[in-house]
């Protein structure tokens, strides 16, 4: 049930805070299981039609702060996040990977994570799998693929249409790739709740947590206006990186929360090629290649006018070209695997908490590797310009161009952006470093458990929204079985 | 934008308004096209990261509203 004009004392056995990949399927599995179940979201519950993919009016729906929010350091790191039901997954490209075994093994080695391993998770990731239809493109590619396929294959690279978590429409495009549309919490794990019994309470923030004799109390505000006060006997806290660790620091918890934020830094470039390659509704697709991760990848970017031309925005006439020759433009990313070199700290009097992260040398040794390597590929595909973004080499015509690029990314470039922020509550049995033990109770305090992104104990390398799913289900199921 | 930066953002914003004033004799909004465009380069390519970062904002935040109100 959608509550939407609730008391202002309620009560509930279990409370899950957040509705994003973690908290939703937690939320999934425990009303599945018959537990009774209160799904608190601080942002809206919007139809997934509400507004257009990537478009101002889905920062302004959608995102947390309008999409404008950063992560302060020497340069800052722009982030998004999303804030309404279903969190990051309404907003995020959906593109699928399960985090890599020699990762999952490294953070079962040096954070004592029990009953760990790639094996172990295999069940929780297939039966995410079954709920999220993880698929790559049904028949051609986007041209945006296309390009960075060819161009890897020249350059001796794999390139992969990586699986995402979309549905694929009847109707297709100019160029016969059929229309998507999200695969996303609302469209999943959120009605699966529902239908198990699951009550919803969204557009309500989390103020603290207290405890209450053997449970706990939760102290919130709903629409901005009304005061809530909810009892339950266990919580489930999964709001994301930031607002995770931020919600137990306000509540008074703070071992080992917040203090190793991580993030998966990112830079933009834009080719141009002679014939169009920028088509309607082509999105974001899922092309990757990945034979660098999980120190870094590359792949295909939102290529909207508006995004081409903030992504040219500092070139010589950059706007009127992503005006003038739109169709001809596309856009590439790379990313970079993070370090534990960030934090989070709640900030008293005031509702958002101030994000620190240091983009570290070897991040820096990656960006510029992965520019310089994606630089090539585009060329060998055929563009006939590649902007890079940096202030030396920043328009490369030729392969023998890319020579000049550095393998490291200048001090001062400053147009890092990043939409994968995670560890800020490690898991784990070893309490020098873990905020919370190997399934999501958090140490030192019973019926308090985080179960989302901020577990995860290093940056996986690849898109985190797989792996956040099994361990939320892997947890949830522990729980259930205890 | 987070709660945090909000009045400093005022202020900025107003400071940025001011400095045509200080360095062109007419606040900002009042200023030729062209000593618009001076003072954005001059602020843009600052080494001050601050007045970078501030550029860069109100030139996206433009650029998504203008563009996506062309495409439609």
């Amino acid at each position: 049930m959608r509550i939407t004009q609730p008391e202002s004392f309620l009560r509930s056995e279990i409370v899950v805070i957040g509705s994003g990949p973690g908290g939703a399927v937690t939320a999934a599995t425990l009303a599945g299981a018959g537990r009774q179940v209160l799904l608190v979201e601080e942002g809206a519950d919007l139809p997934q039609d509400s507004c257009k993919p990537f478009t101002l009016d889905e920062m302004r729906q959608k995102y947390r702060a309008g999409g404008i929010t950063a992560a302060f350091g020497k340069p800052s790191v722009a982030y998004a996040e999303g804030s309404c039901v279903g969190g990051g997954s309404e907003v995020n490209s959906g593109i699928y990977h399960r985090a890599p075994p020699e990762i999952l093994d490294t953070w079962a080695r040096d954070y004592k994570v029990d009953f760990f391993s790639p094996a172990l998770l295999e069940s929780h990731f297939a039966a995410c799998e079954q709920v999220m239809h993880p698929a790559g493109y049904p028949a051609s590619l986007p041209r945006a693929s296309q390009i960075l396929r060819e161009g890897a294959a020249k350059r001796g690279m794999k390139s992969l249409d990586v699986p995402r978590l979309v549905d694929f429409g009847p109707d297709l495009d100019e160029q016969g790739v059929p229309y998507s549309q999200r695969r996303s919490m609302s469209a999943t794990f959120v009605p699966m709740f529902l239908n198990n019994g699951g009550n919803l309470l969204a557009a309500t923030r989390v103020e603290k947590l207290a405890r209450h004799r053997d449970g706990w109390e939760i102290h919130a505000r709903h629409a901005g206006m009304r005061s809530l006060l909810i009892r339950t006997d266990k919580v489930f806290v999964c709001a994301g990186a930031v607002h995770t660790p931020a919600l137990l620091q306000r509540s008074g918890i703070s071992q080992n929360v917040g203090k190793t934020l991580s993030l998966q830094p990112m830079v933009k470039l834009t080719a141009e090629f002679a014939e169009p390659v920028n088509f309607p509704g082509m999105g974001v697709a899922g092309e990757q290649v990945s034979e660098f991760s999980p120190e870094f990848s590359f792949g295909c970017a939102i290529s909207s006018r508006a995004h081409l031309a903030i992504n040219l925005a500092d070139e010589t006439d950059g706007v009127a070209l992503a005006v003038n020759r739109h169709r001809h433009l596309v856009s590439y990313y790379v990313m970079s695997r993070g370090s534990l070199n960030g934090s989070v700290r709640a900030l008293p009097g005031f509702n958002d908490p101030l994000v620190r992260y240091g983009v570290t040398q070897r991040e820096r040794e990656n960006l510029g590797k992965g520019i310089k390597a994606l630089t090539r590929v585009l060329l060998a595909a055929g563009a006939m310009r590649v902007f890079t973004g940096l202030s030396d080499n920043r328009v490369i015509e030729s392969l023998r161009q890319t020579d000049k690029l550095d393998n490291t990314l200048p001090a001062g470039f400053s147009n890092i952006m990043t939409v994968h922020l995670m560890s800020s509550c490690p898991m784990g049995e070893d309490q020098r470093k873990a905020a919370v033990n190997s399934w999501g109770r958090v140490h030192g305090h019973a019926g308090l458990y985080v179960s989302d992104v901020s577990t995860l104990c290093t940056s996986p390398g690849v898109n985190p929204q797989g792996t956040i799913m099994a361990l939320a289900h892997r947890n949830s199921e522990h729980f259930l079985k205890v | 934008m987070p709660d945090f930066l909000r009045l400093a953002m005022r202020v900025a914003t107003r400071s940025f308004d001011y400095w045509g004033l200080v360095t062109c004799g007419s606040r900002f909004q009042k200023l030729s096209g062209d000593l618009r465009r001076l003072q954005l380069d001059a602020w843009k390519n600052s080494r001050f990261d601050f007045c970078r970062n501030f550029v860069r904002f109100y030139e996206s935040l433009y650029l998504l509203i203008v563009m996506e109100e062309d495409a439609e």
